[in-house]
Order: C-alpha cells, then sequence, then structure tokens
C-alpha cells in the first residue's frame, strides 16, 4: 500500500466523487458495514432471531421433556449435543427456547417502550410549556426511581406472566427514550423546513409526524438497540430473582440460578446459558455502537 | 449591483376593482419572553398589497421585516400581534387574519398566502421527494387528488424551467443543484396559486447568473396576477423587480411609496444612506456607510429612532416622529415637507 499507482489514485478520486453524491442513508450503511464488529454483532443477531423463531422447529427435544433415565448427560451425548439437566431435560432446546423467551420479551419491551416514550416525547417536545413542565417531571420522578425496584414490584404486584414481565422491563425503560425524543423534538421543531411546511398549511399532526419524527429516528434506532440487550438482562435478572416468566418456561435466568446449584456436578449447565448470554449482550451491545457511529450519535444519544 | 433595466408592471388600470388583495394597518408584533420586559419589534406597520404588484421590504437584519410576515401568516405564536390584515376575498367575503384561529389561518397558509424561504436546502423537507413535497399542499387544502396532484406537480417543475420534470420530481431535495432547488421552493409555494407570495431573501443564497433567472421566474408569477412581498435588503433586486417600496428602521416604516419616487428621491436620511451604501460597477465614488448601529429594540430611543445616527438630527428629532404623508408617499422625518 506504500506505493499508489496513478490508476488507484484515479479509482480512489472516482470513488470519492461517487461516495459524495450517495445518499445520507447509504452513507449510513457505509459506515455502519466498514465496523467489523458492528458487522458481525449484526450478523450473529440475525442468526440468534432467527434461532429465536425457528426454536420450536429446530431444537431436538421440547424444552419441558422430562427424561428421568438420562440426567446429568454430559456435552457430547450423542442426541444431546449440551448435555442434559437434573430432569434429563436436552440443555440445548432449554437455550433455544431462552433465547426465544429473552427476545420475544425484549422487544415486546423495547416496542411498548417506544411507544410511550414517543407519545409522551413528542407531546412535550412540541408542545412545550406546561404540558412539558408537566410529562417531564413526571418522567424525571420516574427517572429518579429505580427501574428495576420497580419492575420487581410490578412483577409481584401483577404476577408472573409474559404480559407483567414486558409491561415491567418497559416501564423502567420509556424514561430514557422519551427524554431523547424530546431533545430531538425540541431541536427539528425550529428547523426552517418546519417552519416552510407549516406555512404550506401543514397541520400539526402532519408536521410532527412527516417533519419533525424522520429526524429522530437515528436516535431512536441507535437508544432502542441500546435498549434491546438492557431489557434482555433486565428479563434474565428478574428471573434470577424467581420473578421471570413462569416454569416450564425456560429463561436464561432460571438455567443459570438452576445451574448454579450443580455448579461442581455438572459445571455446563451455568457455562451454557452464561456463554449464549453473553454472547447475545455483546452483539447486541455492537450493533448499538455500529448505529450510534453510523448516525453521528454521541453517548447520550442526541445527534 | 448592476442590473439590466427593470421591467414595470404598470398600475392596473383605473376601473378595475384596485382595492388591494391585502390591507395590513398598524401592524405590531410584541415578543413576551418569560420573565423579561416584552420587546416589540414590529410597531404600527402599515401597507397594502396589490394583485400584479411586487412590494418590496428593505431594512437591515433585525428592522422587522421577516417578522412582520410571519406574523401576518401565524407563525409566531409565541409573539402577541395585535392591528389589522384584512385579506380580500370577492367570493367568500374579506377575512381577517390578526387573531384569526388556527384551524382558519391554517387554510390561508399556503392557499392564499404562500411563502418562498431564502435558503432552500433548509426550509425542504430532507426526508420526502420533491414530488411528495409539490404535491402534500394540494392534499392539505383538499384541492384534488392524489393523481391530480403529481400531474400537476411536474406541471409546476416545468413552469419554473426545470428540465427533465417527470424525472427530477422523483429526487429528494439533496440531489438538487442550489439554483435548481430555489425553483423547486418557488413551485412549493406557488403550486396551489395563492394570491399572495411573500418572498423572503430569495436570491441571497444564489449566484448572480441564477439570481436574475429566478427574479425572471417571480416576474412571471407577477404577471399571473400575483401580489408579492420580497424581503430583502438588495436595493438593486428590490429596484430591478419591485413596484413598490417600505423602508424599516427599528420595526417602523420610515419610508413607503412607488420605488422609483422613494429611491430617485428618499425623503428619509436613511433611505438616503441606504442608497448611498449600494455598490455599483464603474461607479468609482466612494461607498457611504451609514455610522452606528441600528437601537436594541428593548431601548428604542423614545424620538425618531433614527437620530442617533441620523446626519441631520436637530432638537425636534427627539420626540415621538409620525409618518408623515407627502404626496402620495409617507415618511417618518420631520423634514419629509421640506424635502419632497
Amino acid at each position: 500500500m506504500t506505493a499508489l499507482s496513478t490508476t488507484d489514485i484515479v479509482l480512489s478520486s472516482d470513488t470519492a466523487t461517487r461516495t459524495r453524491i450517495v445518499s445520507e442513508g447509504r452513507r449510513r450503511w457505509l459506515r455502519f458495514s466498514a465496523n467489523k464488529f458492528a458487522f458481525l454483532g449484526a450478523i450473529f443477531c440475525v442468526l440468534l432471531v432467527l434461532a429465536a423463531v425457528l426454536a420450536p422447529w429446530i431444537a431436538p427435544y421440547p424444552y419441558d421433556k422430562v427424561d428421568y433415565s438420562n440426567i446429568f448427560a454430559p456435552p457430547g451425548t450423542a442426541g444431546h449435543l449440551l448435555g442434559t439437566d437434573n430432569l434429563g431435560r436436552d440443555v440445548l432446546s432449554r437455550l433455544l427456547f431462552s433465547l426465544r423467551t429473552a427476545l420475544m420479551i425484549a422487544f415486546a419491551a423495547e416496542l411498548a417502550a417506544l411507544v410511550l416514550a414517543l407519545a409522551i416525547g413528542l407531546a412535550a417536545g412540541y408542545l412545550g410549556g406546561r404540558v412539558d413542565q408537566l410529562l417531564m417531571a413526571g418522567t424525571d420522578i420516574m427517572f429518579a426511581f429505580p427501574s428495576y425496584l420497580f419492575a420487581v414490584i410490578l412483577v409481584t404486584v401483577l404476577g408472573r406472566s409474559d404480559g407483567a414481565v414486558i409491561i415491567a422491563i418497559a416501564v423502567g425503560s420509556w424514561v430514557n427514550q422519551a427524554r431523547l425524543i424530546r431533545a430531538q423534538v425540541i431541536k427539528m421543531k425550529v428547523q426552517e423546513y418546519v417552519e416552510a411546511g407549516r406555512a404550506m398549511g401543514a397541520s400539526s399532526p402532519t408536521l410532527v409526524l412527516r417533519y419533525i419524527l424522520p429526524g429522530a429516528w437515528g436516535p431512536m434506532l441507535v437508544a432502542t438497540s441500546f435498549g434491546i440487550p438492557a431489557a434482555i438482562m433486565a428479563e434474565s435478572g428478574l428471573a434470577l430473582l424467581g420473578l421471570g416468566v413462569a416454569p416450564p418456561t425456560p429463561s436464561w435466568g432460571t438455567m443459570i440460578i438452576e445451574g448454579y446449584g450443580q455448579l461442581f456436578n455438572a459445571p455446563y449447565l451455568i457455562l451454557a446459558p452464561l456463554i449464549l448470554f453473553a454472547l447475545t449482550m455483546l452483539a447486541f451491545t455492537w450493533v448499538g455502537d455500529g448505529l450510534r457511529d453510523a448516525f453521528d450519535v454521541n453517548n447520550d444519544g442526541h445527534a | 449591483m448592476a442590473m439590466p433595466e427593470p421591467r414595470r408592471v404598470p398600475v392596473p388600470a383605473s376601473g378595475t376593482d384596485d382595492r388591494p388583495v391585502l390591507e395590513v394597518r398598524d401592524l405590531t408584533v410584541t415578543f413576551l419572553p418569560p420573565k423579561r420586559r416584552p420587546i416589540t419589534v414590529v410597531d404600527g406597520l402599515s401597507l397594502d398589497l396589490h394583485a400584479g404588484r411586487a412590494h418590496a421590504l428593505v431594512g437591515e437584519s433585525g428592522s422587522g421585516k421577516s417578522v412582520s410576515m410571519r406574523a401576518l401568516m401565524g407563525l409566531l405564536p409565541q409573539a402577541r400581534v395585535t392591528g389589522s390584515a384584512t385579506l380580500r376575498g370577492d367570493a367568500v367575503g374579506d377575512a381577517e387574519l390578526v387573531g384569526m384561529p388556527a384551524s382558519s389561518m391554517r387554510s390561508v397558509r399556503g392557499a392564499r398566502i404562500g411563502m418562498i424561504f431564502q435558503n432552500a436546502m433548509d426550509a425542504m423537507n430532507p426526508t420526502l421527494t420533491v414530488e411528495t413535497q409539490l404535491c402534500e399542499p394540494l392534499l392539505w387544502h383538499g384541492l384534488c387528488d392524489r393523481e391530480e396532484a403529481s400531474r400537476r406537480a411536474v406541471e409546476a417543475l416545468r413552469a419554473v424551467g426545470i428540465p427533465e420534470p417527470e424525472r427530477r420530481v422523483k429526487m429528494y431535495p439533496f440531489q438538487l443543484s442550489g439554483g435548481m432547488r430555489q425553483r423547486v421552493m418557488i413551485a412549493m409555494a406557488t403550486i396551489v396559486k395563492p394570491e399572495i407570495v411573500i418572498a423572503d431573501e430569495p436570491t441571497t443564497a444564489l449566484d448572480v447568473t441564477v439570481q436574475l433567472q429566478i427574479l425572471d421566474l417571480l416576474n412571471d408569477l407577477k404577471k399571473q396576477g400575483m401580489a408579492i412581498v420580497m424581503i430583502t435588503h438588495d436595493l438593486g433586486v428590490a429596484r430591478y423587480f419591485c413596484d413598490d417600496i417600505s423602508v424599516l428602521y427599528s420595526g417602523q416604516i420610515v419610508e413607503q411609496g412607488t420605488i422609483d419616487e422613494v429611491l430617485d428621491g428618499p425623503l428619509h436620511p436613511y433611505t438616503e444612506g441606504l442608497r448611498g451604501s449600494v455598490l455599483e460597477l464603474g461607479d468609482d465614488s466612494p461607498l457611504h456607510t451609514i455610522p452606528g448601529q441600528p437601537p436594541d429594540p428593548s431601548a428604542a430611543p423614545r424620538g425618531c429612532r433614527f437620530a442617533p445616527r441620523c446626519p441631520l438630527v436637530e432638537d425636534r428629532c427627539l420626540q415621538p416622529q409620525p409618518l408623515i404623508q407627502v404626496g402620495d408617499r409617507t415618511a417618518r422625518c420631520w423634514k419629509a415637507t421640506d424635502r419632497g
């Protein structure tokens, strides 16, 4: 690479001209895919999502199939790639279904949080004044309240159902997003094209949804992509306390706590969920990092 | 700036109804910053807009040119706007813009008063195609269906001289050149055929050659009978294009009349100063600047606001200064009658 030939230079300047006129979206994709960690993370995330969706079909056994004749089978046993647990249940199958639980809960919780954050952030940012003060006061109170504690209380009150866990996690994670969206709306609403839209006769909903919101998508996407690993963490954390989804639905948290009991007897029981959990967290975080860089958003999520 | 011979639109022949399209009387705009004293940025502005004529609003930055027009369009919800602005409606009856409820205002904005912004890049939604942005005003105002709107969008682009409109209509603003964007901006402001077009420094951000093309386009609109308000601080552009002029200083009109009268024989020392500070090619005489700066709107002098900078200032200038009628012009100066 030390000696560039003339053709190289011509070629590279040609590429430069071409990249200059590519759209913002394409430029973001180029920046994102140039980040190897983000790219690998994205591929891994896609595989995880596929595995979670297809779990009932690709898992070798049902997650609750008990086989007392074959308990604590070590990894590599024929028919049980990652072995079996104290009830003879297939660890690989349980891992896949735990992944399904984790992603389902995380995505649902983030979606619910996003909807709530959008409603509150848009209203506060666009309307301003009293509405803003009131909504933000509420948001700040939520922000000051430990969200994990709140989730524990909610699940205790609502009972251990999927819905309760989703609500508990969503309630803990909308606050940041709402603040972020509000900040973004305040920034976008003074843009000249928003005034131009209003001058052409656009109604407030049109302005908010078509002129202001599109400018906030980037930071929102970034915040959501960081929200997903946080939600996975929260789900496992609740399960660890015995407050996650109700058994027999498997969850990494439950698997880890069960594996902990057999730490010396069968260490693979705790290692398998821990490793997949760590890889999943890492992959989603790398994707978040890549998106953040691609959208030029700083650590607080502000563009 | 040196401009070719201006082309004048004759004053509408008497006999036709020459009631103004928009009659602004005593428009006052006051900002009410929280926990601070209110600031009056436009003070008692009156002007008439006539169909097929262009009115120049000239003045330094902060003189209230843009603010007054934005207030008329109800784009300053945080400001207190008083006075009156009567929009003539031959079929639907006159409409009072000051204090109009927001819902009615929305059907005036874009439909009856269009606005062209200075920087088309900033004034176009970067996330929507040219077609969408052209069609939306038509759809918002319920003027036609989507199919018809798309057809009109292409037509509108062709009308503003954009080559290959069928292809360009699918583009996003960032894919267009600066001159092309300004043309699209004009198409956006005029696609609904408003009676009044407010052009806020439409040529300031453009190359001189493109400036002339844009002014020609605006001239076409004028010929079609639109009333145009041209906000500018370029007297060359104003003279080339406009028929009437209002000179603003510190939120007040200091001189108003037809453009030739005002620029050929200014009655107010400020207008004279402005005229003296225009750079002309081939003119080697020294350029005059007006010493000093316009007053802070929150601490305007009680008397003539230009007095601190005026070369002809006298004791009586420290008294509040009304507009004085001289012929069919007005000027905010005691000496106007002596000069006129």
